[in-house]
C-alpha cells in the first residue's frame, strides 16, 4: 500500500486507460484530464480488460489515481532532455480532495502509461533530484544574476552555445587556439537558426523547446537585447571587419560558463505548473533547470506587472535546488488553511493574526 | 516646531541641533527645566528625518529587489551617522536583507559633529564568517556621502538564516534582530550589539567574486545591475587602510585594534585618542 512506500507504479496499454477509468471504475473525466485525449478501446480489447487488469481494479491506489487524473485541480507539465538526453516529458495531477497524494503520468515508447502514485509533491522532487539533479556540494559565480528580460537572456543562452559550437569547429578543424573570436552577424544568423532548429542539444532550443508555453509567449528579440552580452562580460568586443560587421571575443563570464557546459551539460527539463481557477486552469510558474557537474542552473521564468517577462537565474547546490523546487511547487499543495494574516497599520508588513508587535518595525498592534 | 524648521538647510539645522544638544547638556547640570529644548529637538530631528532622501542602494541577488533607503547622503555629520545613538527612519527592506555593512574613503575636509561617527575601513571587505552558509551571498556597491565615497556590504540570505550574529548597521554599534512568530507575540525583537573586529574581515575579494558568494554593482549605475566577474570590477585595485575610522569634532582617528598588527606606528599621542575614545564609547 501507498502509506507504506511513497510510490507506486501502474502500467497499463495506452489503448486501455480510457475504458479502465471510465468503463470499469466509473470516473467521469473533466476537460483538463488527460484522460480526454485517448481514444476508445476496441470492442475485442474491451472483453479481456477485467481479466488483464484484475489485480489493479481491486486496488484501491489504482481507485485514486483515476480519481486524480480524472478531476485535476493542479497539473505540472515537466519536459526533460537537451544535452545528450532525448525529449521525455511527464505530468503531475494533483486533487485537493485526494489529499497530498500525486501522481505522474508518463508515456514510454512502446505506447505504455506508467502511472506513478506519490504520497506528496516532495517525494516526487526527491525522486526526481536523486535522478536528474546535479549533485553539487558546492556552487560558481551566478554570471546571470536576477532579473534578466527574456529576450535578453536568450541572447546569453546563445551565447554559450557560440562557444560550444566554436569549441567543436576548431576541434574538426585541428585548430588549437585559446582565443575565440566571432562576428556579431555570424552570432545574429547562427540564433535565427538555432531557434529554428528546436535541436535541444544546444542550450537555446532546448530552454524554448522544453519550457512549456514559453514559445507561446510573445517574444520580440531586438539587437538591443544583445547588450548584455557585453554588460554581464559574456562578450568582449575585439574590433570590427571592414564591412563594419563587430568581432567579439568571450569575456570571463561566457568563458567560464562556456567551459561549463561545453564538457559538462547533459540534461535539462522544463516545468509549468498550472491551477484551476474561476475561469479554468491558469499558469502559476514556470521554471528551467540544468544541472551541469559545477551547479544546478534554476531559471525562475516571471511575468511581471509590466506584462514583460523577467527570468531570475540561480547557481544552486543540489541541496539548494531541492529547497527551492520544494519551495515553488510545494506551495501550490500546502493546506488551505494558512495561518492567519493582519497588516501592521505602521510598516504594512504581514504578521500573524495573534501578534501583539510587528516583527518588523516593532509598532505595538492592537 | 516643524514650522520654525522648515526651509532650513541640511548643515544649519544640524548646527542648531547639536548648539541645542549643548544647551541641553548645560541646563541638566544646572538642574534646570528642559522642556522647551526638547519640544524644539524633537522638531528639528522630525524635520531632518523626514528630509532624508529615498536612495536605492543595492539588490537582491536572490530576488532581484532592489534596496531602497532613507539614509544621509549629504555627509557624515547627520544624525544618520551617530554611532550611538543613530537616527534612522524605518526602511521597507527585502525580505531576504540579512545585514548591511559599509566602508569609506574619505575625500574632502572632514565634517564636523559632536557624535563618534563610524563609516568603518577605507576599503570595502566582505566577512567570511557569514558568507561561509550556502544561503547567504554579499553585494557591494557605491554611495556618495557627501564629496566621500561610501561602499555598502549588503548581506542577504535564502532561505533566512537563523540564529546566527550578524553585524552591526553600517556606521552604528548595534543592529535590530526580529525574533520568531513565537516569541514575537511577547517582543518584536531586539538590539544586538557586536564588536566589530578587523580579525572579521577579509579584504581579499575576488576568491568570494570567483566562487559566486559576492556580487557587485558598478559605481553610478541608476540601473544597479549586478555583476558576477572578477575582470573589471573596480573595487578590486582600491587603495586605504584596512584600519577602522572614528571621527569625531572634525578629528580621525583609527582603530586600537590596527596597533596589534602595526606595532612600530603606534605613538602616544594616537595611544591617548584611542584610550580616549574607547572611555568615550564605553560612558
Amino acid at each position: 500500500m501507498l502509506e507504506s512506500t511513497r510510490l507506486k507504479v501502474f502500467e497499463v496499454d495506452e489503448e486501455d486507460l480510457l475504458a479502465l477509468f471510465t468503463e470499469e471504475l466509473g470516473i467521469n473525466p473533466q476537460k483538463e484530464s488527460i484522460l480526454m485525449g485517448l481514444k476508445p478501446i476496441s470492442k475485442e480489447r474491451e472483453k479481456s480488460l477485467k481479466e488483464i487488469y484484475r489485480a489493479y481494479l481491486e486496488d484501491s491506489d489504482f481507485g485514486k489515481i483515476g480519481r486524480i487524473i480524472g478531476a485535476p485541480d493542479i497539473i505540472i507539465h515537466q519536459r526533460i532532455g537537451g544535452g545528450s538526453t532525448h525529449l521525455d516529458q511527464v505530468r503531475l495531477y494533483s486533487n485537493k480532495a485526494e489529499g497530498k497524494a500525486v501522481v505522474s503520468v508518463s508515456k514510454t515508447t512502446e505506447g505504455i502509461f506508467v502511472l506513478g502514485l506519490y504520497d506528496q509533491i516532495e517525494s516526487y522532487i526527491d525522486w526526481w533530484m536523486g535522478i536528474y539533479g546535479g549533485d553539487c556540494e558546492t556552487t560558481v559565480a551566478n554570471y546571470m544574476p536576477p532579473k534578466i528580460r527574456l529576450e535578453a537572456f536568450l541572447f546569453l543562452l546563445h551565447g554559450i552555445d557560440m562557444f560550444r559550437r566554436i569549441t567543436f569547429e576548431n576541434m574538426l578543424a585541428y585548430r588549437s587556439t585559446e582565443e575565440l573570436t566571432l562576428s556579431y552577424s555570424n552570432f545574429a544568423k547562427k540564433m535565427s537558426e538555432s531557434i529554428g532548429s528546436n535541436d535541444i542539444r544546444w542550450l537555446l532550443p532546448a530552454f524554448l523547446v522544453l519550457t512549456p508555453s514559453i514559445l507561446e509567449e510573445d517574444l520580440k528579440l531586438e539587437a538591443k537585447h544583445a547588450s548584455l552580452l557585453m554588460d554581464l562580460n559574456f562578450s568582449e568586443n575585439a574590433g570590427q571587419k571592414d564591412d563594419g560587421d563587430v568581432i567579439m571575443t568571450f569575456g570571463e563570464a561566457g568563458h567560464v560558463t562556456g567551459v561549463e557546459f561545453y564538457r559538462t551539460w547533459l540534461l535539462a527539463s522544463g516545468i509549468e505548473i498550472k491551477v484551476a481557477g474561476k475561469d479554468g486552469f491558469e499558469t502559476k510558474g514556470r521554471f528551467f533547470i540544468a544541472p551541469t557537474a559545477l551547479c544546478n542552473h534554476f531559471v525562475h521564468i516571471e511575468k511581471e506587472e509590466d506584462g514583460l517577462i523577467y527570468v531570475n537565474h540561480q547557481a544552486y547546490t543540489k541541496e539548494q535546488l531541492s529547497f527551492q523546487l520544494n519551495k515553488q511547487l510545494g506551495a501550490f499543495f500546502q493546506e488551505e488553511h494558512q495561518q492567519a494574516e493582519k497588516i501592521c497599520s505602521q510598516c504594512k508588513n504581514q504578521v500573524p493574526e495573534d501578534a501583539l508587535f510587528c516583527n518588523k518595525c516593532g509598532n505595538k498592534l492592537s | 516646531m516643524e514650522q520654525i524648521s522648515k526651509g532650513l538647510e541640511r548643515r544649519q539645522l544640524l548646527e542648531r541641533l547639536f548648539e541645542l544638544d549643548v544647551k541641553w547638556k548645560q541646563l541638566v547640570e544646572t538642574e534646570m527645566s528642559t522642556e522647551e529644548v526638547n519640544l524644539e529637538m524633537e522638531g528639528l530631528v522630525e524635520t531632518y528625518l523626514n528630509q532624508l532622501s529615498e536612495v536605492n542602494v543595492s539588490r537582491c541577488p536572490f530576488t532581484g529587489e532592489m534596496m531602497t533607503l532613507r539614509m544621509d547622503v549629504g555627509g557624515i555629520d547627520g544624525l544618520w551617522w551617530n554611532n550611538e545613538s543613530p537616527k534612522r527612519p524605518e526602511s521597507n527592506l527585502p525580505k531576504t536583507y540579512f545585514a548591511m555593512d559599509g566602508a569609506m574613503k574619505l575625500e574632502a575636509v572632514l565634517e564636523v559633529a559632536p557624535f563618534i561617527v563610524t563609516p568603518g575601513p577605507d576599503l570595502p571587505f566582505v566577512i567570511p564568517r557569514l558568507l561561509a552558509f550556502d544561503q547567504i551571498k554579499a553585494v557591494l556597491s557605491t554611495v556618495k556621502i557627501g564629496a566621500h565615497t561610501g561602499y555598502m556590504m549588503v548581506y542577504y540570505a535564502d532561505p533566512m538564516l537563523e540564529g546566527e550574529k550578524r553585524v552591526n548597521d553600517w556606521g552604528t554599534d548595534r543592529y535590530w534582530e526580529e525574533t520568531d512568530a513565537f516569541s514575537g507575540m511577547l517582543t518584536p525583537g531586539q538590539w544586538v550589539s557586536v564588536t566589530p573586529s578587523l580579525m572579521d574581515y577579509d579584504f581579499d575579494l575576488a576568491p568570494y567574486i570567483r566562487s559566486g558568494k559576492l556580487l557587485w554593482i558598478e559605481p553610478q549605475d541608476a540601473s544597479l545591475q549586478l555583476k558576477s566577474m572578477v575582470k573589471g570590477c573596480p573595487y578590486l585595485e582600491l587603495e586605504g587602510s584596512h584600519k577602522l575610522k572614528f571621527i569625531q569634532e572634525g578629528q580621525m582617528w583609527d582603530d586600537d585594534m590596527a596597533f596589534e598588527f602595526e606595532e612600530d606606528a603606534l605613538d602616544e599621542g594616537e595611544y591617548m585618542k584611542i584610550i580616549d575614545a574607547i572611555e568615550r564609547s564605553e560612558g
